[in-house]
């Protein structure tokens, strides 16, 4: 026999007494599902039946929904009660409550406002949570059901249930389709290493040998690029020359990494390596931005080479062909801007990954770069060059004594400017 | 929390804050802003602030961060910048991704919030409140109501298309 609304309380008795098969228990379920408006509950336990008796009240079964003021009267006490304690009601007397609210809005209305002048301090916020929080959650009982089964909010029965019902309701299997598309599926956004290796903090801690090595020479190298960055370039009309202003650089570097680590540090000066530059390559490149954005350096010593155009600068991005080691340069360019730089590279893929993990982060040649622009941006003038080291292993790069590429730039007026690049050997002392 | 729990926290949760607020701005630099802010404020609360609480400390602190930016900027601005956004989108959809992206930026502020919260980082009821400052029923039902709001917009894109 099919279940109706005629005869469904006949099924509700047998099926808490559990004398139904399996296939009407399903589809006494899927009944109590289908019709929210009658109020089914099938998890309700049965009275105890004494052994004298042989009949028993069963008129608490025939949900027509009747008003029963002493059932809201308990919900909404302690829907009042959890909202002082700023708790929450649980999900089935939230539910059952907005019934009522909406089967006996008047009634509902009256019992609410009497028991609210039981409460001797006034019940501020609960019209608040009343109109928006609790009880204006999507009426629709499918809408409702849906969104609880995908948010993990149904019981173990309820879930079992609503998949069931999922499954032999064609509208409601469209529902659940839908709404399982409003799950946002996973993003792939991710920072650039270097981003969140400068998030991370220094400590005093011991650092190895290899790492002090390491850290001179990239101190080195950006220590380098104060020199070059020292040239006036508007005043250049030729090729350039190495200006160095050691007296000053050097007390700054000692400055700048002035800690007992660095102090044991002693490093060779960048003119000494300069003289040894061999391999020089130059490239002339239009002063014109239309015409220099994503030039392709064409230099033997670049393998790959490009120069994007930074609205009122441009950045060189270029990985050498003879050992793994990156350049950033940045030329009349904002600090904000000089960011901008070295994520545009990290998101062409034209730096070689950072090597250093964990606590050694915060060591990175980008970090000392960093400081080195931001240092140089307080000076007098508003260039700054830098250049970014990055090697696969900062251990590699000092036992294989590798070479660096510096970099000097060159005003050629009306033709742009020519970029010299040109290999040196680094050596630090210890 | 220790240095070391500190830069493991950057390790484990940066990309986690950074879609967020990313998801939340549309703009990644202002997003790299958010997040270097927020572990700026963890380090310098680092001793006061236990590792276990850290990645809420932190989404507590953008997601702070970024309301205290939409109060500065101007409210007009922000309505142009959205009426352009959703025009420029309005005519062609590549995928599903991209309405649900669509949709989710139709969405009223905090309805977006909790519901990148829940799927993304798959934060309970409790935890999306303590970020966003709202009691635990609260978060539910902006969490149903966006739901609902999504599903009304996907399903009356299919049926233009």
């Amino acid at each position: 026999m099919k279940i109706d609304k005629n005869n469904y309380e006949a099924y509700i008795l047998d099926y808490l007494e559990g004398t139904l098969s399996q296939s009407e228990r399903g589809a006494m379920e899927l009944f109590a599902f289908s019709h929210p408006e009658l109020g089914i509950d099938l998890e309700v336990e049965l009275p105890q039946v004494s052994s004298s008796e042989n009949t028993m009240d069963v008129s608490y079964l025939k949900k027509t929904l009747v008003w029963n003021e002493e059932e809201v009267s308990h919900l909404m006490i302690a829907f009042l009660e959890a909202n002082i304690d700023g708790a929450e009601l649980n999900f089935s007397s939230q539910h059952r409550l907005s019934q009522w609210e909406k089967a006996f809005s008047a009634n509902y209305g009256v019992l609410l406002a009497s028991l609210k002048k039981t409460y001797i301090q006034p019940l501020s916020g609960v019209d608040e949570s009343l109109r928006t929080g609790l009880f204006v959650l999507p009426e629709d009982h499918a809408d409702f059901k849906t969104i609880a089964y995908l948010e993990g909010d149904l019981s173990a029965r309820e879930h079992a249930v609503y998949e069931r019902a999922s499954l032999s309701d064609s509208k409601l299997n469209l529902t659940l389709l839908n709404y399982g598309k409003t799950i946002l599926p996973p993003s792939s956004e991710e920072l650039p290493t270097l981003f969140k290796n400068e998030l991370k903090q220094k400590g005093a801690k011991v650092i190895p040998i290899w790492l002090y090595r390491s850290i001179a020479a990239a101190a080195v190298v950006v220590f380098g690029f104060f020199f070059l960055n020292n040239l006036d370039l508007t005043e250049v009309h030729q090729t350039a020359e190495f200006n160095p202003r050691t007296q000053t650089s050097k007390e700054q570097l000692a400055e700048e990494f002035n800690d007992d680590e660095t102090d044991r540090v002693i490093f060779r000066t960048i003119e000494a390596e300069s003289d040894k530059a061999n391999d020089m390559a130059e490239t002339v490149i239009s002063n014109n931005p239309s015409d220099f954005q994503n030039t392709v350096v064409d230099n033997p010593l670049v393998s790959q080479g490009i120069i994007t155009n930074m609205n009122k600068s441009y950045a060189l991005v270029a990985t050498t062909n003879t050992i793994p080691v990156s350049i950033v340069g940045d030329y009349l360019i904002e600090a904000d801007q000089f960011e901008l730089a070295i994520h545009k590279a990290l998101d062409a893929d034209l730096l070689i990954d950072e090597p250093f993990t964990g606590d050694y982060a915060y060591l990175t040649p980008l970090a000392l770069v960093r400081r080195a622009v931001l240092n140089k941006m307080g000076q007098e003038d508003e260039q700054s060059l830098a250049i970014s080291l990055v090697n696969t292993s900062a251990k590699e790069l000092f036992d294989e004594k590798e070479d660096f590429i510096v970099y000097e730039k060159a005003n050629e007026g009306e033709n742009g400017f020519k970029l010299k690049l040109g290999k040196f050997s680094l050596e630090t002392i210890r | 929390m220790t240095i070391s729990e500190y830069n493991a926290c950057v390790d484990e949760y940066a990309d986690n804050l950074y879609r967020f607020m990313l998801k939340q701005t549309g703009d990644s630099p202002s997003a790299k802003d958010l997040v270097q802010e927020s572990y700026l404020k963890l380090w310098q609360k680092h001793e006061n602030v236990d590792y276990k609480k850290a990645k809420s400390y932190l989404f507590t602190t953008g997601y702070n961060k970024m309301i205290d930016n939409y109060r500065k900027n101007s409210r007009q601005e922000l309505i142009q910048e959205s009426h352009v956004k959703s025009h420029m989108h309005s005519e062609q959809y590549s995928d599903l991704s991209e309405i649900l992206e669509e949709a989710l930026n139709k969405l009223p502020e905090i309805q977006k919030t909790v519901i990148i919260l829940r799927d993304y980082e798959g934060y309970s009821y409790d935890e999306i409140g303590e970020i966003t400052n709202l009691k635990a029923s609260q978060v539910k039902v902006y969490i149903y109501r966006g739901r609902l709001k999504l599903k009304e917009y996907l399903v009356s894109v299919e049926h233009v298309l």
